[in-house]
């Protein structure tokens, strides 16, 4: 699904004519105007021909040439030969007319003939003098090729000395005139983020002119493959021809190599990161300190044990499992948010990250904090509906001592979360209550084995388990649960009774009640633990 | 074709009946400029209504008559607020005379087109005196030196006289400088004054444009019967679509067709209509007479009365020759445009 406009055009890589599409991206002709049908961009200029309004009408010119009217200020008055002039250009199957511009503005009468005898017009600003002007159309009319290679040579100059992808890329914007970024199907990785197209709407042709139409705009794309990811250098400027087009993938093409070494270096250092906070999590988990050498890489990726911190853990307690980029995603939000998040890692049974304050934070601190983390996560949600997700939140503790603590209790603090999933639950440790009392059982994996054999045979019926639990839940209520599940009270009556035949219990013993409401808690918090992931 | 030809009859006598066509004919010749006529109209009315006015050819008047020419310099606009009367004009007249010593045999128009047509047959009748069938410009210009008798005769010496008898002559200058005495006395005359110049014998006199009190009666009849003119270029009637001023007197009119919506004609114009062209061709250019009748009202419309939504009809006639039977020495650049060249006119 190429760009038709610019592959029709495309005669010959090589001899591909000038068009005054490739003449009116030319700095030159910066501020210039076209008063023409959109197709007169595509009209074939082989010469320049230079006027004066004395000589206009008995000036040879010959068809395809880009006439251009030469004024000074010294001159008479001379708008009255531009409808003359065109005429007598259109008759010789001219191009068309460049005319410097004039604080009057054109008269109806200009515009109507130009359109009535189908001649385009080019009005100029008069800050390059006319002779200069004239010698610059000419040369990239007869040697186009020229412009282009001292633009291809200012660019491999550019990657010399330039010290970054993003100064590169901008150096190539400049010599293209145009916007240059490098970006993968989910974001722009490198150049300006609003780039304004749907990401999901890019779709490569596979022909060797990859050019390609984005909600209507052409972009010139070549591709920056590496092991594992997809990203693409585009190019875009607005009407540009199919010279230009052709010189945009050559100059994106020039700086490929260096787009590929970004991002196998991007993806390295996110992979050396992702092992680090890895490493460093272990070790807060199970010692409670960090070794020297894990301090010093952690310091590397900018973590600070000192201080106070306030640990997060998101789980997903239902849909599918939250891609690494999301959660870069969530932190750069979070970040613009006022709420810098360090040392997010991802575990078995979720991402654990914490917040680092100076000093300790005050309720109204850690309460902004969680808040910032809910509104961050619903965007996670957004992205797939059908997610249910669960955010644990510690208490602030200090140093590296306190961090593993709080890290641990927000994981059990999401644990607990999870069997009550609706959506979005976030449980801080400090409102845990009576529950924590709960959290040892659903860690055990006694309790969970002895769970999965009580259950056993409804766990393979999400109607009949649904139906306990809610009823289990909702103050062994029959008509409170017909109203929530929306069915009616002898349905649940009837789902209630074949569930005591099955699991041959009665549901009039509160201590059946009891272990089957805590059997499925459990089973729910095994859900978390288990969710795409091995359990630890 | 309404140009200088030596077989338009020549007309003998004007009469108050002849007034309203002249006034027509002389706004024609006009050209869009020339100042609005119905200042002089009334006047020309009350004289001719006592009087009758001798119309005289050159060869009527014999070689060695001497006449002069007279008009109006100054503001059209100031003119219609200070209307003018017989006083000035004869005051111009006799004072030319006293200065000279000569006494002349008849007076001459010094401009066809717009008000001085009018004014030189007023001027003729308060003095007694024939008037020359011919003019100075064969048309209406903006300027003094624009008259197709510069160079042949000289001007001076030129008398101006206002309404209470004040008069200034110039003399002992020439050309350009002329023109620049005349400027600069107009405010002292309330910007508008009394004028005679150019006296010399008919035979001296060779280059004035011949036959112009005859044309203009003849194209005002037309006028009057038809309500338009037969056009020598082709014909054209539209609605004016756009119209620009600029602030250095220029303007730019644009025109749709009537009959072909897509046809598009302009016309550039300063006091007075100097460039027609449709669709890039050239159909008339200075010193061509160039005419807008409104079709709604059928009178001759001037370049200051141009307005957006107007339906005109446009005439385009040739320009005359001189009596020596060269063009009429004015073109664009006299108006500050490029000329066109020889090639320009299809």
């Amino acid at each position: 699904m190429g760009s038709p406009r610019w592959e029709q055009l495309l005669v010959n890589d090589s001899f591909s004519p000038v068009r005054l599409a490739d003449i009116l991206v030319l700095p030159l002709l910066d501020g210039a105007q076209l008063i023409g049908p959109p197709e007169a961009r595509d009209r074939i200029v082989n010469d320049v021909v230079c006027v004066s309004p004395s000589l206009a009408l008995t000036s040879a010119i010959r068809p395809h040439s880009l006439v251009l009217l030469l004024v000074d200020d010294t001159q008479m008055r001379w708008s009255h030969m531009v409808e003359l002039l065109i005429r007598h250009a259109a008759s010789q199957g001219a191009a068309a007319l460049m005319i410097p511009s004039t604080e009057e503005g054109l008269p109806k009468s200009t515009t109507r003939v130009a359109e009535r005898l189908g001649l385009p017009l080019i009005r100029f600003q008069k800050t390059v003098p006319g002779f200069a002007a004239a010698l610059g159309l000419n040369a990239v009319v007869h040697a186009p090729e020229r412009r282009e290679t001292r633009v291809l040579l200012e660019i491999t100059d550019a990657i010399i000395r330039t010290d970054s992808l993003e100064d590169l890329l901008a150096e190539v914007a400049t010599q293209l005139g145009g916007r240059v970024l490098l970006a993968d199907s989910t974001r722009v990785r490198v150049g300006d983020a609003e780039v304004g197209f749907d990401y999901n709407k890019l779709i490569v042709h596979t022909r060797t002119g990859i050019v390609q139409d984005l909600d209507e705009q052409d972009w010139a794309l070549v591709p920056a493959f590496t092991a594992g990811e997809h990203a693409w250098l585009m190019a875009q400027r607005p009407l540009a021809g199919a010279r230009w087009a052709l010189l945009a993938q050559r100059a994106l093409s020039l700086v490929r190599g260096e787009a590929v070494a970004w991002l196998t270096n991007a993806r390295a250092q996110s992979e050396r990161a992702a092992r680090v906070r890895s490493l460093v999590l272990e070790e807060l988990s199970f010692s409670g300190t960090v070794s020297t050498e894990l301090v010093s890489a952690a310091t590397d990726l900018g973590w600070f044990f000192g201080g106070w911190h306030l640990g997060f853990h998101v789980g997903v307690v239902s849909g599918p499992a939250i891609e690494l980029w999301e959660l870069e995603g969530m932190a750069e939000r979070l970040s613009r948010n006022g709420v810098d998040v360090f040392g997010q890692v991802a575990r078995g049974d979720g991402w654990t990250f914490w917040v680092d304050y100076l000093t300790p934070p005050t309720p109204a601190t850690v309460r902004t904090s969680t808040a910032a983390v809910r509104e961050a996560v619903a965007e996670l949600r957004s992205n797939v509906a059908v997610r249910g997700l669960v955010i644990g939140v510690g208490s602030p503790q200090a140093n590296a001592d306190g961090l593993a603590q709080t890290l641990r209790e927000a994981r059990d603090a999401a644990k607990l979360g999870a069997t009550e999933v609706d959506g979005i639950a976030v449980r801080a440790v400090h409102d845990l209550g009576s529950s924590e009392l709960l959290l040892g059982w659903y860690g055990s994996r006694l309790f969970g084995d002895a769970a999965v054999q009580l259950l056993g045979p409804i766990l393979g019926n999400p109607d009949a388990k649904t139906t306990l639990e809610t009823y289990l839940e909702n103050g062994c209520s029959v008509a409170s649960t017909a109203r929530i599940l929306s069915l009616h009270r002898n349905t649940v009556r009837q789902r209630l009774d074949s569930i005591e035949q099955t699991l041959d219990v009665s549901l009039n013993s509160p201590d059946t009640r009891l272990a089957l409401q805590l059997a499925l808690r459990a089973n729910h918090s095994d859900a978390v633990t288990t969710q795409g992931h091995e359990r630890p | 074709m309404h140009s200088a030809r030596s077989d338009i009859s020549d007309c003998t006598v004007l009469t108050q009946a002849d007034v309203e066509a002249m006034r027509h004919g002389c706004a024609v010749l006009g050209s869009g400029g020339g100042g609005d006529v119905s200042a002089a109209q009334t006047l020309l009315m009350q004289t001719l209504s006592t009087t009758n006015v001798e119309v005289s050819s050159a060869k009527k008047l014999g070689p060695n008559a001497w006449v002069a020419l007279v008009g109006a310099v100054g503001s059209p606009t100031v003119m219609l607020e200070h209307l003018p009367g017989n006083h000035e004009f004869v005051t111009a007249v006799r004072t030319w005379e006293q200065h000279t010593g000569v006494t002349l045999s008849a007076v001459c128009a010094l401009e066809i087109g717009g008000v001085n047509g009018l004014l030189a047959v007023n001027a003729a009748a308060s003095l007694r005196l024939p008037i020359m069938d011919a003019d100075g410009m064969g048309r209406a210009f903006p300027r003094l030196d624009m008259a197709a008798i510069e160079g042949s005769v000289p001007a001076i010496p030129v008398v101006l006289a206002d309404s209470v008898g004040a008069t200034v002559v110039v003399d002992g200058v020439s050309g350009s400088g002329v023109s620049d005495i005349v400027r600069r006395v107009l405010p002292a005359f309330g910007s508008w004054a009394a004028i005679c110049l150019y006296g010399g014998t008919v035979q001296q006199m060779g280059r004035l444009v011949p036959g112009s009190i005859s044309r203009a009666l003849q194209l005002g009849r037309a006028m009057l019967s038809e309500g338009t003119l037969p056009s020598d270029r082709e014909a054209f009637t539209g609605t004016v679509v756009d119209l620009i001023r600029s602030t250095d007197g220029h303007g730019i009119l644009t025109l749709h067709g009537h009959d072909d919506p897509a046809q598009t004609v302009r016309i550039d114009f300063q006091e007075e209509f100097l460039l027609v062209a449709t669709d890039g061709r050239v159909i008339g250019q200075v010193p061509d007479i160039i005419c807008l009748v409104d079709l709604r009202t059928r009178q001759t419309v001037l370049t200051e009365d141009l307005h957006l939504g107007q339906r005109l009809s446009l005439v385009v006639l040739g320009a005359p020759l001189t009596g020596d039977g060269l063009p009429l020495p004015i073109g664009l650049d006299d108006y500050g445009l490029t000329p066109l060249g020889a090639t320009a006119r299809e």
